[in-house]
C-alpha cells in the first residue's frame, strides 16, 4: 500500500476544522473539473524581462490574446524562466477526454518555439494532502554569495543539498517539502557595531526551503536543525533559519551559522564551467517523499548538476522544477522528447540517454521501487535547452511586492498591468516584446512570483523584482532620513496604487506593498482572513 | 462510534448490491461544498447563544447567527447556484414562456452544524419569519454522493491505483466491493438511525465464505489497509454522520442576515442522592448551573447570554474555553525538552551553531510562555482578580526573562543570549512545565464584571492565530444564581416570628398568665366558658397564620427561584405544621399536660426555624467584595485552577445543581 501524508507510527492527531474544510473543498473543486483533475499550464522559456506581464495581459505578444492566470508560480534564474499556472481557463477538448482509459491522464498539449516550451495538461491532485500553513521549518543555506561563473561543482553541491533536505523532510520531519527555491536573496543583515542594515544582492547561490511539520515540537526542531547544521559544517555553507519567535514572520531570519572560519570542503573541487541549462518540471499529486525520490534519481547522473530549483505546491499538485546544468554547449545537447507521461525514471533515462550514468546494481532496484511508490505517476516536462547566463558583475537590488485580491475573471493581469505602469512611471520601464542587450540588462526583472488562493475568495500574491542598484542610486539620493531604495519603494507603491485606482477592475486588488526588506511585506494585510 | 467504525459496521450489515447505487455527480459537488462551508463558517460573523433558566434542571437555548453572504467565496456561491438549479430544474436567467427571465431570489447556505436531533429546528430571520430549510433527507443524499466521490478521488490519487494492486482492482475491476462501500455510505448518511456498536459475526459452523462474503472481506480489508492515509477522510465522514447541517434559503438581495433557531439542550442525569443540606443551603450558597458546550474552532466571536426570571439574579458568570490546549501541551513538552538540552551535560559550546539553534528555540518557547501568562493575567484582571504569581513562580520568572530584554555584561560587550540568563536553568524549566499542567493554564477565562440583574453575558473571541487543535473548542460556563429579593427570607422570618407570637399570645390569654407553659399559669381550656371556646381559638390559630402564609412570596417549587427559596419555604411549612399540631391538640381537648406542651412547641419551633433564616439573610445583605474571595468562589464554581492558585485538587470544586450540555451540537 502507499503512504499519504500520515506516516505510520505517528500518534493520531485531532484534525482541525480548517483542515477538514480544506479536504472537502479540494474534493469540491476536483468534482467541478471535467475529469476530476486539476489542469495546469507550464511555460519553460529563455528568460526575458516582461514575459509574464505579456502573457497575462496580452501586451507585446505575437499572440495578442491574454491567458488567464490566477494561482501562479513564476521564477527565473541563470537565463531560464518558468511560469506555472493552474486552472488557466479554457482548454482544448483533448484535455477533457480520457482516451487512454480511466487511469491514464489525457496526453499533454504541447507547443514550442525557439524560445519557449508550453505544456498544458491535467493531473490528479492528492486530495488528502493537507499542510497546515504555520507549522513548518524554513531556512536558507548559502552555497556561494555570487560566484563569477557557474560551475558543475556548484550544480553538484546544490543537487546533493536538495537530496539531503528532501531526505530530512521524509525521515526526520515526516512531512512534505512545501517549497524549495534557488537562487534566492540572502537575509538583510544588521551590522552589529553600527546597527546598520546591509542590503544583500537580489539573488545569491543559496537554497531556501520550507518543510511542513506534522507534529511540531522543540525536539523535532532540534533534530532537523542539527542534521542541517552538521551538513552545512561539513561543507562550509552558511545557514539561517526562519525566526520563529513571537512577533517575527516570514522574511525574518535567525543566523545559525555565519561565515565559515575554514575554507569550503576541498572535496567539491571546481570543475568545468556550465554552459547549458535544461529546465525540467515534474508534475504530479503532492506526496511526502516525491522530491527526494526524483532528486535521488538525478544523483545517478554525475555530469548533470542542479543550478536552480522552484518547488511548490499548488492546490494539492506538486510542481518540481529543476534547472539542470551541464557543461556541454547548448547546440550539442538534444533532448529526444520534451514531455512524457511515463514514470519519471523511464522519462529521464530516455531524455538523458547521452549522459553518463552511475551503475548502481541492487541499490538501483530499491531506488526504482522507491521512485515508483512516491512519484511513479508524475509527468515529466523538459526543454528547451537554454544557454547559461552567468551572474553579472552588476549588483541588483531586490524589490519585494505583495498584494491581495479577489477572484476575478481577469486573474492577476490587473495587478500585474498596474505594476508595470508603476515601474514605467518610476523610470524603470519593462520592455515590451523581446528585449536584448543593455535594455534587458537594465530593465526590472521578475525573479520570483507566487499567487495563491487563501480561501474566503482571497488570493495573496508575493514577488521579487530586481533592478540595478547603481541605477537606483543614480536616480534617488540617499539622505540621513531615507535611503535611495526606500525612496524607490515608496514611489513604486504610490504609483501602483494610482494605476490600480485608474483601472476599472482595480478595486479587486488591495493591500499592495512594495518594500526592499521581505519581512516588511503585507504590513497592511486585511484583517478579515 | 467514529466514522471508520460506522462505515465498517454498515458494510458488515448490507447485502452486496448488483448495480452501483444511484448517486448524483452534481449533488456530490454541492454536498462537499456544503460540508466545507459548514466546517469553515467563513460567512458567520458572530454566534450568540441565549440560555434562559427558569425551571430547575430545564433550560431553553436560542442560537443567533450573524451571517454575511458577501463573505462566501466564489466556489461556495457557485455550489449554491448549482444546488438551486438541480433542485428547481431552472437555471438563473432562463427564459420563461410568459414573462421576464427567471431570477431566483434565494440562496441556499449552510449556517450551522447541530448534533443529530429528532426535534424540528425552526430557523427564523430577524423579522421572525420562518425560513425554508433543507430537510435532512435532502442534505444527507448530497453528503452521501459527495463523500463517495471524495473517497474515490482520494483513492485514485494513490500510486497503487495505477499498478496491479488490490486498490487498482477495486477501483477498476472488482465492482461489487466498491458498490458495497457506496451502498454502505449511502445507508449510513441517509438512514434516520445509526448503528451504536460493532456486531461482527463469524461464519455459521460448517459454512464457508461465498462470493458475497468475499466481496465484503475485500471492501473491509481495503478500508483497513488504507485507514492511515484516509485518516482525514474518516474524520470528515465522522462530522458528516454525527451532525446535521442546517441549510437554509436566504434572500440573496441582502448581504447581512440575522438568523435565530432553537436547539435542544441535554441535561445531565440528576445526582443519585438528594441531599437535605444541599437544598437547604441553596438560599445562602446560590444555585450553580454549569453549561458544557462546544463552538466551531473557526468561529470568530461567541457570546453567551444567560437570562433568568425576575427575582433571580445572576451573581457570577464565567466562561472558560480550551482554545489554548494545543499551545499549552506543546509548551509543556518543549519546556521539558529544553530542560534536558540546557543541562550541563548536554549544553553545546558557546557561539557554535548548535548553541544558536538552542538559543532560537529557547527564545521561541519562552516568548510563547510569556504570552500565555500575559493573556491569563489580563483575563484575571478583567475578572477583577489577581493571578497569584506565588503559585506560578517558574512560569512568571521565565516569562520575565523572555520579554524583559536583560543582557549579560560580557566585559565591555553585552550578550543578549537568553540561555545565559541565570533564571533560565533546567530545574526552573521543569518547574514551569509542572505549573502549566497543575494550574490549568490552558484554559482561558471570560467573566462579566458585576452582573446585577437577571441577565448576564460573557464574550469570547478567537485569537488572530488560527486554532489547529481540532474541529471544535470546548467551552464551560458556570453561572451562580441567587435569590434577588433578600426581603423574601426576611418576610418569612417575620412570618415565623408572628406565628410564634400568635401562639404565645393565645396561650397567655387563655391561661391568664404571662408564662403559660408550666407551673401555676399553665394554660388550660375551660369548656364551659363562652369566652374561651376551643372553636374560636382554633379559628384564630389557623386563619391568621393561614392568611399570612398565602401572602408569602413563595414561588413554584420546581422553578429555580423555588429551589433558591427552599429554606424559607421549609420554615413556613414548619410554622404552619406547628400551628396545625396545636389546633389538633386543642380540638381533641387533650389532657391538661399535653396542651401547654403543644403551645410551647407552637411557639418555640417557629422561633428556632426563624433562627435558621438568619445566615441567608445576613449573606444577602452583606455581599463580599474581596477579590481573594471572588477568586475562591470562581474556582469553586469550576473556573480553572490558576484563578485561585491553591485548589489543584478537584474535590474542592462545588457540585453544580444543574449541568446542561450541548451534547456535541455545534461541534
Amino acid at each position: 500500500m502507499s503512504e499519504g501524508t500520515n506516516m505510520p507510527g505517528d500518534a493520531p492527531k485531532a484534525r482541525s476544522a480548517h483542515a477538514l474544510a480544506n479536504l472537502a473543498r479540494a474534493g469540491y473543486w476536483s468534482l467541478r473539473q471535467p475529469l476530476t483533475e486539476v489542469d495546469f499550464e507550464v511555460h519553460h522559456l529563455v528568460d526575458r524581462p516582461g514575459y509574464l506581464v505579456g502573457l497575462v495581459t496580452g501586451e507585446g505578444r505575437s499572440e495578442p490574446k491574454s491567458r488567464f492566470f490566477l494561482e501562479t508560480l513564476s521564477s527565473s534564474a541563470h537565463g531560464a524562466g518558468l511560469v506555472v499556472g493552474i486552472r488557466t481557463g479554457e482548454k482544448p477538448d483533448r484535455l477533457r477526454i480520457r482516451d487512454h482509459g480511466s487511469s491514464v491522464e489525457p496526453e499533454l498539449d504541447f507547443g514550442s518555439d525557439e524560445l519557449s516550451h508550453v505544456f498544458r495538461g491535467t493531473a490528479r491532485p492528492n486530495l488528502t494532502f493537507l499542510a497546515e500553513s504555520d507549522r513548518r521549518i524554513e531556512g536558507i543555506i548559502a552555497i556561494a554569495d555570487e560566484p563569477a561563473k557557474l560551475r558543475l561543482s556548484h550544480g553538484t553541491q546544490i543537487k546533493n543539498l536538495l537530496a539531503t533536505l528532501s531526505q530530512i523532510a521524509v525521515e526526520v520531519a515526516r512531512g512534505p517539502l512545501l517549497s524549495i527555491q534557488c537562487p534566492v536573496q540572502l537575509p538583510v543583515e544588521v551590522e552589529a557595531e553600527y546597527r546598520e542594515e546591509r542590503i544583500p544582492r537580489a539573488a545569491s547561490l543559496a537554497v531556501r526551503f520550507s518543510i511542513a511539520l506534522q507534529h511540531p515540537s522543540a525536539e523535532l526542531t532540534f533534530e532537523i536543525a542539527e542534521r542541517i547544521i552538521r551538513y552545512c559544517e561539513e561543507r562550509g555553507f552558511r545557514l539561517w533559519l526562519a525566526d520563529t519567535r513571537l512577533g517575527h514572520r516570514t522574511g525574518n531570519w535567525f543566523r545559525i551559522r555565519a561565515h565559515p572560519a575554514e575554507e569550503p570542503h576541498p572535496g567539491e573541487a571546481p570543475e568545468g564551467v556550465l554552459s547549458t541549462i535544461i529546465p525540467v518540471t515534474f508534475v504530479g499529486p503532492a506526496r511526502v517523499g516525491s522530491t527526494h525520490a526524483l532528486v535521488s534519481l538525478l544523483l545517478q547522473f554525475p555530469e548533470i548538476g542542479v543550478v536552480g530549483a522552484s518547488i511548490t505546491l499548488l492546490d494539492d499538485l506538486a510542481f518540481i522544477h529543476l534547472q539542470l546544468g551541464v557543461v556541454t554547449p547548448a547546440e550539442e545537447v538534444a533532448l529526444p522528447v520534451a514531455h512524457s507521461s511515463e514514470d519519471p525514471r523511464t522519462a529521464i533515462t530516455t531524455m538523458f540517454a547521452g549522459f553518463a550514468k552511475v551503475p548502481n546494481g541492487k541499490h538501483g532496484q530499491e531506488l526504482s521501487d522507491h521512485l515508483w511508490e512516491r512519484a511513479g505517476d508524475y509527468q515529466t516536462l523538459a526543454g528547451p535547452v537554454v544557454p547559461v547566463v552567468h551572474p553579472a558583475a552588476q549588483r541588483r537590488l531586490a524589490i519585494w511586492i505583495s498584494w491581495q485580491m479577489e477572484w476575478t475573471p481577469r486573474g492577476i493581469s490587473v495587478a500585474v498591468r498596474a505594476l508595470r505602469q508603476a515601474f514605467d512611471y518610476m523610470g524603470f520601464p519593462l520592455p515590451e516584446g523581446d528585449a536584448a542587450g543593455a535594455e534587458a540588462r537594465d530593465a526590472p526583472n521578475l525573479e520570483y512570483l507566487i499567487c495563491r488562493d487563501l480561501g474566503n475568495s482571497l488570493l495573496r500574491g508575493k514577488g521579487k523584482f530586481s533592478v540595478p542598484l547603481n541605477l537606483v542610486q543614480q536616480r534617488f539620493t540617499s539622505t540621513a532620513v531615507e535611503i535611495a531604495p526606500s525612496k524607490l519603494c515608496v514611489g513604486l507603491e504610490d504609483a501602483w496604487k494610482t494605476a490600480l485606482d485608474e483601472d476599472p477592475g482595480g478595486f479587486a486588488v488591495r493591500e499592495v506593498t512594495v518594500v526592499w526588506r521581505e519581512f516588511w511585506l503585507g504590513h497592511w494585510a486585511a484583517t478579515s482572513v | 462510534m467514529d466514522g471508520f467504525s460506522l462505515l465498517e459496521e454498515a458494510i458488515r450489515s448490507m447485502p452486496v448490491p448488483g448495480a452501483p447505487p444511484r448517486l448524483s455527480l452534481d449533488g456530490a459537488a454541492v454536498g462537499l461544498s456544503f460540508l466545507d462551508t459548514a466546517l469553515r463558517l467563513n460567512h458567520v460573523r458572530r454566534l450568540t447563544e441565549r440560555i434562559s433558566l427558569v425551571d430547575h434542571r430545564v433550560a431553553r437555548r436560542i442560537t443567533e447567527v450573524d451571517v454575511r453572504l458577501g463573505m462566501l467565496d466564489e466556489g461556495q456561491r457557485q455550489a449554491s447556484e448549482l444546488f438551486r438549479s438541480i433542485a428547481s430544474h431552472r437555471a438563473d436567467g432562463a427564459e420563461q414562456p410568459d414573462g421576464p427571465a427567471f431570477v431566483a431570489s434565494e440562496m441556499w447556505v449552510p449556517v450551522a452544524r447541530i448534533s443529530r436531533t429528532a426535534a424540528p429546528v425552526d430557523v427564523r430571520d430577524a423579522s421572525g419569519r420562518k425560513l425554508p430549510r433543507l430537510t435532512q433527507y435532502e442534505t444527507s443524499r448530497l453528503l452521501a454522493s459527495g463523500l463517495y466521490r471524495l473517497l474515490r478521488g482520494i483513492l485514485t490519487g494513490f500510486p497503487d491505483a495505477r499498478r496491479d494492486e488490490p486498490l487498482a482492482r477495486l477501483l477498476y475491476q472488482d465492482h461489487e466491493p466498491r458498490w458495497l462501500i457506496q451502498a454502505a455510505l449511502l445507508a449510513l448518511l441517509t438512514d434516520r438511525s445509526r448503528p451504536t456498536g460493532p456486531r461482527p459475526r463469524d461464519l455459521t459452523p460448517g459454512m464457508t465464505a461465498g462470493h458475497a462474503a468475499d466481496c465484503r472481506r475485500k471492501a473491509l480489508k481495503l478500508l483497513a489497509d488504507y485507514r492511515e492515509p484516509l485518516g482525514d477522510y474518516f474524520a470528515l465522514l465522522d462530522v458528516a454522520v454525527n451532525n446535521y447541517l442546517l441549510v437554509v434559503a436566504m434572500d440573496r438581495g441582502a448581504d447581512e442576515h440575522l438568523l435565530t433557531y432553537e436547539a435542544p439542550l441535554a441535561v445531565e442525569k440528576p445526582r443519585p442522592r438528594w441531599s437535605w443540606s444541599g437544598t437547604l443551603r441553596a438560599s445562602s450558597r446560590g444555585y450553580l448551573v454549569q453549561y458544557e458546550g462546544a463552538i466551531p474552532a473557526s468561529l470568530r466571536s461567541y457570546h453567551l447570554v444567560v437570562e433568568t426570571e425576575p427575582g433571580v439574579h445572576i451573581q457570577k458568570i464565567y466562561l472558560r474555553t480550551d482554545a489554548d490546549q494545543g499551545l499549552a501541551g506543546e509548551l509543556v513538552t518543549d519546556l521539558k525538552t529544553l530542560a534536558t538540552r540546557l543541562g550541563p551535560a548536554a549544553a553545546p559550546p558557546r557561539k557554535s551553531p548548535y548553541s544558536k539553534i538552542l538559543e532560537l528555540q529557547t527564545q521561541t518557547t519562552l516568548r510563547r510562555l510569556a504570552d500565555l501568562l500575559r493573556r491569563r493575567q489580563w483575563d484575571a484582571e478583567h475578572a477583577r482578580i489577581a493571578v497569584p504569581e506565588q503559585h506560578l513562580p517558574g512560569v512568571a520568572e521565565l516569562g520575565w526573562a523572555a520579554i524583559s530584554g536583560e543582557a549579560v555584561a560580557d566585559g565591555a560587550a553585552l550578550d543578549n543570549s537568553l540561555i545565559r540568563h541565570p533564571v533560565v536553568e533546567p530545574a526552573r524549566l521543569g518547574q514551569a512545565a509542572r505549573e502549566l499542567e497543575a494550574q490549568e493554564l490552558e484554559y482561558d477565562l471570560a467573566t462579566e464584571d458585576n452582573p446585577t440583574s437577571n441577565q448576564a453575558s460573557v464574550y469570547w473571541r478567537r485569537r488572530a492565530v488560527r486554532s489547529l487543535d481540532g474541529a471544535q473548542i470546548r467551552t464551560r460556563a458556570g453561572i451562580l444564581l441567587r435569590d434577588a429579593t433578600p426581603s423574601s427570607p426576611t418576610t418569612v422570618l417575620l412570618y415565623a416570628l408572628s406565628v410564634a407570637l400568635i401562639a404565645y399570645s393565645a396561650a397567655t390569654f387563655a391561661g391568664h398568665h404571662f408564662w403559660p407553659y408550666w407551673g401555676a399559669g399553665a394554660v388550660r381550656l375551660r369548656a364551659s366558658s363562652a369566652s374561651n371556646s376551643p372553636g374560636a381559638l382554633i379559628a384564630v390559630l389557623l386563619l391568621v397564620p393561614g392568611f399570612l402564609y398565602s401572602r408569602l412570596p413563595l414561588p413554584d417549587r420546581h422553578s429555580v427561584a423555588g429551589h433558591l427559596r427552599a429554606l424559607p419555604r421549609l420554615v413556613a411549612h414548619v410554622c404552619i405544621g406547628a400551628m396545625a399540631l396545636l389546633c389538633a391538640a386543642i380540638a381533641a381537648d387533650s389532657a391538661r399536660s399535653v396542651l401547654p406542651v403543644a403551645f410551647g412547641l407552637a411557639t418555640v419551633v417557629p422561633l428556632l426555624a426563624a433562627i435558621a433564616l438568619v445566615p441567608p439573610i445576613r449573606s444577602a445583605w452583606s455581599r463580599r467584595r474581596d477579590p481573594r474571595q471572588d477568586a475562591e468562589e470562581l474556582h469553586l464554581m469550576g473556573a480553572p485552577h490558576w484563578v485561585d492558585g491553591r485548589g489543584t485538587s478537584k474535590q474542592r470544586r462545588r457540585t453544580p445543581d444543574a449541568i446542561f450540555s450541548s451534547s456535541g451540537s455545534l461541534s
